[in-house]
This record gives structure tokens, sequence and C-alpha cells, in this order.
């Protein structure tokens, strides 16, 4: 069989999301990279939450699975773990990932199963017509609910995936498909939890993000360092519009190989409830 | 050394045909983003569009027969931006956009085109890429002056600052 095309690494369901958002660009880059990893469709799988971003597996022609609110993650993790031999994308946007699902984030970068995780992160909750995120700066005024901005520090995705324990950090620009696309590559090839923060425009909420375009630009460093320290000077040094892979140093990912002694089968399965 | 698209005949058709490819994808795409958010005013050009840059791709892919193409990922390209020229600025499109501001976006895409091919005349050491590039570029022209004739046609629409006038945010 011939290798597929990006295009048919898209479902004939066409997106709802607003003309201008960064998620086309994702659902670009995602598609481009599975087709340059030649991965077959049956072998491949993509799990998100609830949100605009997270409609995006309806989208692509792998299996997927539109999950619970910020569960994603747990999801994801409970099918690799059943199904190592599947390649697994968890994908979502900010609010899913870092609010209703925060504590799966940090317990997926320390757990380190062998998966990747994309977050769409706009610094916005746009399908309920936006509100303040987790991201969102401090001072963002246009929502009726902070109308004095939330007067909270963003929540700062990269440095808190590095001080939970990800192997594999990253951020990236949803208006540039084939770099992401190039990222996501690296990081399926990473043996461990690898997490890609992607920029992604709301153009409807947040229309003043069209300027992402001019801001955003590489780490410019020789990067990615392994050493931790280096990476959170680096993270907590920039403006967060600075792209690139930050931190790449795997380690020992869960499940290690003691549970390749577990049962395998149905009946040795039901062999462990005998009594 | 990353690789020039003007270097050779193979190398400089892979991106010629990427860039009609790219850009027939993002202007079916956005037919569809019109038709899903009720800008059916838009969504004929587009398809309209779209059609025109299939139609050219398999043009050079006719010119191409005979020339081994390399297989390149998508970031081994060497376009001048982040995506392939044609292709416009995706984070400029809005829902409510009228048939101007749809063909400035358009406009921009082949502009870029037309200086890519340029650029390649300019550079290129190789007589094959320069007199495909040359011709390339020469196309690219005639679609700025369509677009642009098509621009003068088009009636100056006063909604041009896209303000929804039933915008999205909820009263809270």
């Amino acid at each position: 069989m011939s290798a597929l095309t990006a295009k048919q690494y898209k479902s004939d369901i066409k997106p709802v999301w607003c003309p201008g958002c960064g998620d086309y660009g994702v659902l670009n880059a995602i598609c481009k990279a599975l087709a340059a990893m030649e991965l077959p469709l049956e072998q491949s799988a993509i799990i998100s939450g609830i949100g605009c971003s997270s409609r995006l597996p309806a989208y692509t022609s792998l299996y997927g699975f539109h999950a619970v609110h910020g569960r994603a993650l747990p999801v994801a993790t409970g099918l690799k773990v059943a199904r190592p031999d599947l390649q697994v994308f968890a994908i979502g946007g900010d609010g899913d990932g870092f609010s209703i699902g925060g504590n799966h984030f940090l317990h997926a970068c320390r757990r380190n199963v062998n998966l990747v995780y994309i977050v769409m992160d706009n610094e916005v909750y746009g399908m309920t017509k936006g509100q303040a995120s987790p991201t969102t700066p401090a001072d963002w005024e246009r929502s009726k609910l902070t109308p004095h901005g939330t007067q909270m520090r963003p929540f700062q995705p990269c440095a808190i995936a590095l001080a939970a324990g990800a192997g594999f950090i990253a951020r990236a620009y949803s208006g540039d498909p084939n770099g992401l696309a190039r990222m996501i590559v690296e990081a399926n090839n990473f043996e461990g939890f690898a997490f890609i923060q992607v920029l992604s425009q709301c153009i409807t909420f947040c229309p003043e993000q069209k300027g992402w375009k001019q801001q955003i630009k590489p780490f410019g460093l020789d990067l990615p360092v392994d050493d931790p320290v280096t990476a959170a000077n680096i993270l907590h040094g920039d403006d967060g519009l600075a792209t690139g892979i930050v931190y790449a140093n795997p380690r020992p990912v869960w499940p290690g190989d003691s549970r390749k002694a577990e049962p395998q089968t149905t009946g040795e399965l039901a062999g462990g409830f005998e009594i | 050394m990353s690789i020039r698209y003007y270097d050779e005949p193979g190398i400089f058709f892979a991106h010629a045909l990427a860039l009609e490819q790219e850009a027939a994808e993002r202007l079916a795409e956005t037919a569809q983003m019109m038709q899903v958010h009720n800008n059916n005013a838009l969504v004929t050009l587009f398809q309209e569009l779209a059609a025109y840059s299939l139609e050219h791709g398999n043009e050079i892919k006719e010119l191409a027969k005979g020339i081994q193409l390399p297989e390149l990922k998508p970031w081994e390209y060497d376009w001048p931006g982040a995506e392939a020229p044609e292709s416009g600025d995706s984070g400029s499109l809005h829902y409510l956009m009228n048939e101007r501001q749809a063909l400035e976006f358009v406009l921009d895409g082949e502009q870029d085109a037309h200086s890519f091919y340029l650029l390649a005349v300019e550079k290129t050491e190789d007589e094959q890429v320069r007199k495909y590039a040359r011709l390339f570029a020469e196309e690219e022209a005639g679609h700025v002056e369509l677009i642009k004739t098509r621009l003068s046609q088009s009636a100056d629409d006063a909604a041009d600052d896209l303000e929804d006038l039933d915008p999205p945010n909820m009263p809270e």
C-alpha cells in the first residue's frame, strides 16, 4: 500500500471552527506529521476532552475519542497502557487541559506514559463565548465575567510540565504548521510523555492574537537542553511567545517492564479471579 | 546545508507543485469555512479559485513529467515564510469578510507567489529552472492582474471593519 497523503488523514466531516482560528493550522500540522511518519490509520488514535479544539478527532480519519471535559489524558493513558502498540495522541485546549484537567496534566507529566499531548492554547474559553482561562493574561478585560482582568498570574504550561516531570517539552505556533508537524514527529519519536503547547489564536474572542504572527519567534538558543535547571531558567525567562523544543530528557516510561509479567489474555485474566 | 528551491529542476518543480496544491487546499478549506458560517456569497468565489489552483497544479505536473521530483517532508521545503507562498495568511480570515476582503486575501497570496518565482529567476544558476521560473512568474503576474480587475469591479462594502452587529459575546 502506498503512503497516505496528509489530506487522507482528514475525515469527511468539515470543521465548524471560525475562519481564522489557529486550530485549522494544528489539524493540518497533525495530518502532515502523520503522513510524514506514514502511520497506518488503524495503528493510531487521537483522544480529546471538550472545547473548540477538542472537536479535532472527528476531523481526522484516525480512531478517536471525544472524551469528558478535562479527561483526555486519563483516557489516553488508559488506551496506551492497554494497547502499547498504538500511537496515542491526546489533544485539547488550555481550559480543558490546565483547568478542568489540570490535575491530570500534572500526573501525566509525572507518570510518563509514552504518548504525545498537544494543547491548543488560545488563552480563552472559546466554545462558551469567551471567558478567561488559566493562561489568559492578567489584564485581559474583554470578558464581562472579568471586567477588570483576571488579576491572576497566568498558568505557565511548559514550566509546570517541567516541574511535574515531563521529559519532552515544546512550544509551537499554529501559524507554522510545517514547523509544528516536524515537532509532532519528534515528540512521537520521543520515548515518554511528550508535551507540546501550541499557541493557537482565537480571532473571535481575542482578536489581539492576530499580532502573534509578528511577535512569535524561535527561542534562538541551542535547544533542546537535557538539564532541567537550564530548561527552567529558559522557561522562566521567556515571554511565553518563543517557540522550539526546549527540553528532551528521556526517563523510564510507565508502566515499566514489571507489567509485562501481568496477564495478557482473557484466560490469564480470569485465572486471577479464581479462589 | 538546507536545500534552495531554485537550485535544480527537481526541487524547483516539487516546490511549484506543492505551492499550487497547498493553495488549492487552503482555498477549498476556506470555501467550506464560509459555508459553515453562512457567508454564502464567498463560497462560490473560494471554490472557483481553488479549482484554478488545482488546474495550475495539474499543468505543472504535466510540465514536470520526466523530471525526478524529490519526496520532501513538509518542513524541508524552502519557503520564504512559514507556509507555501500562495496559501495566504489564514489568520486574516474572518466569518464576516466580504468579497473585497476575500479578494485581497487571495491577492496577497498571488503576489507572494509572483515574488517567489521572480526571486528564482534572479538567483538560480540553472537555465531550466530560470526558464520555468520566468514562465510561472508571468502566470502569477497574470493572476495578480485578474484579481486586481475583479477587485476594481467589486462593490465598495461599508462593512469593511468586520463589526458583528450580533456579537458572539453573551450579555452577562
